[in-house]
């Protein structure tokens, strides 16, 4: 089977742990070695058993199932972080297979579908319901709930592996890294943004361990009625000052973005800061050449696996 | 009718509840060092609410990259890069759109787009001509 064939993406999937064909089976994906099972729900292939820790993903993305596709926006807005972030054009991607290590609701599949790509995303959140939700209609995409510590593939499977925004929300984000890298085949590319040890990503990671805790659905209520009220007082100096205590979203893409933007940046239970310097050293350790920062954001990084 | 008193009630202890604890946690994270605020900083944002707005034109153009340019302002005031700017700019008198743009827009596309950073305004023009060459007065002013 190969790439643009009906059912292309699903022959792509292996047993997460002996790494194992699988065949399909009346929505259930059996392990051609062990015969360990795996559910397709609602046409989503299913690896994980929950979302474990990253429950306030799940939450965010299908409550703010569209607010970031450029597809939905009629924009180009994510797009272009996407090409900054990653250093990625069309020509790169068209025809190619590449992994979404982290979809989310699908912001950058959206753009990398769009542009031709073969997209696998994978979540370990519910957000995949989300994704799916947003793809359906579309052969070039197939979204799996996954975690990325046991990936449901055979090392070297893809063209390009894209993680924006994502390993920072894992337990350790070098190692989760390092799990990646040996699912790109030899000449494939891996970018990654992760958050950098600066700023904003500094401050808010003070704030983690007790925002974290707060109940999702009443942190979230409380963040669609703190943004507007301090957007619409932004030369006040008390939210001038809260802001540089508790800098909270005005990335001028709308407020429906800046509520959720706000949520994901205090919400999740992990937060990871990274320099530059340290992100380049595990693109070394993994044996990855051609190493360089992209585009503007610091913390982002290309490699080529050789 | 009591669904909506209790969908309502509801949100009001998130705002009410979750506001207590941020404030009560800020709290808690400054006086403990864990995020630093300069008291200084905050004195001189208060001290300019007080003092009459600043105003000037910009005579020192220089090209810094793309569309962009920057000129010094020849003094210190709460900028973009630590705060948010009250400061304006103008073309010919005319205020340009897109204040507190970020810095590589302001290369890319230009179009008026303008931050206010350190002690310096970096600028596109209107129509992304040579700001200092294509005659005419830039000035800007608190607002």
């Amino acid at each position: 089977m190969s790439y643009g064939d009906p059912g292309f993406l699903y022959s792509v999937l292996a047993c997460p742990m002996c790494k194992s064909p699988l065949t399909c089976n009346d929505e259930v994906l059996i392990c051609s070695k062990d015969g360990r099972r795996f559910k397709i729900l609602r046409g989503i292939p299913r690896f994980v058993e929950s979302d474990e820790y990253v429950d306030s993903f799940s939450f965010e993305w299908n409550t703010h199932k569209t607010t970031q596709l450029d597809t939905f926006r009629n924009d180009g807005s994510s797009e272009d972080i996407f090409r900054k972030k990653t250093g990625f054009k069309p020509e790169d991607l068209k025809g190619k297979l590449v992994l979404d290590a982290g979809i989310g609701a699908g912001r950058f599949t959206d753009v990398m579908a769009r542009w031709g790509a073969n997209v696998i995303g994978i979540d370990l959140s519910y957000a995949v319901e989300a994704a799916q939700e947003n793809f359906r209609h579309l052969d070039n995409v197939l979204v799996a709930q996954a975690d990325i510590s046991d990936l449901p593939f055979k090392p070297e499977t893809f063209d390009a592996i894209v993680s924006i925004g994502v390993l920072h929300h894992t337990p350790d984000t070098k190692k989760y890294f390092h799990r990646l890298v040996p699912y790109l085949r030899h000449g494939g590319t891996i970018a990654i943004w992760v958050y950098p040890a600066e700023g904003d990503f500094v401050t808010r990671k003070q704030w983690i361990p007790f925002t974290s805790r707060i109940p999702d659905r009443m942190f979230y209520e409380w963040c669609r009625w703190f943004v507007p009220y301090a957007q619409r007082r932004l030369d006040s100096l008390l939210i001038q000052s809260i802001y540089r205590i508790f800098p909270f979203s005005n990335q001028g893409l709308g407020l429906e973005n800046d509520v959720l933007d706000t949520f994901d940046g205090y919400s999740p239970r992990f937060h990871g800061i990274h320099t530059p310097e340290e992100v380049e050293n595990w693109f070394r350790e993994a044996g990855l050449v051609d190493i360089h920062i992209p585009g503007p954001w610091n913390s982002s990084m290309q490699g080529i696996r050789p | 009718m009591s669904r909506s008193i209790v969908g309502v009630a509801e949100k009001l202890i998130s705002i009410f509840g979750v506001s207590l604890y941020l404030i009560v946690v800020g709290c808690f994270l400054v006086l403990t060092g864990r995020i630093r605020v300069s008291p200084r900083g905050f004195a001189r944002r208060v001290l300019a609410l007080l003092r009459p707005p600043f105003k000037g034109d910009l005579v020192e153009l220089i090209h810094e990259k793309g569309n962009c340019y920057v000129a010094p302002l020849g003094r210190t005031l709460i900028s973009d890069s630590n705060g948010r700017s009250r400061l304006t700019l103008f073309e010919d008198g005319q205020a340009l759109p897109y204040p507190h743009s970020s810095h590589d827009d302001i290369r890319e596309v230009g179009a008026g787009r303008y931050s206010h950073w350190g002690d310096a305004v970096f600028f596109s023009s209107s129509d992304n001509s040579d700001p200092s060459k294509n005659g005419k007065r830039y000035s800007v002013r608190e607002i």
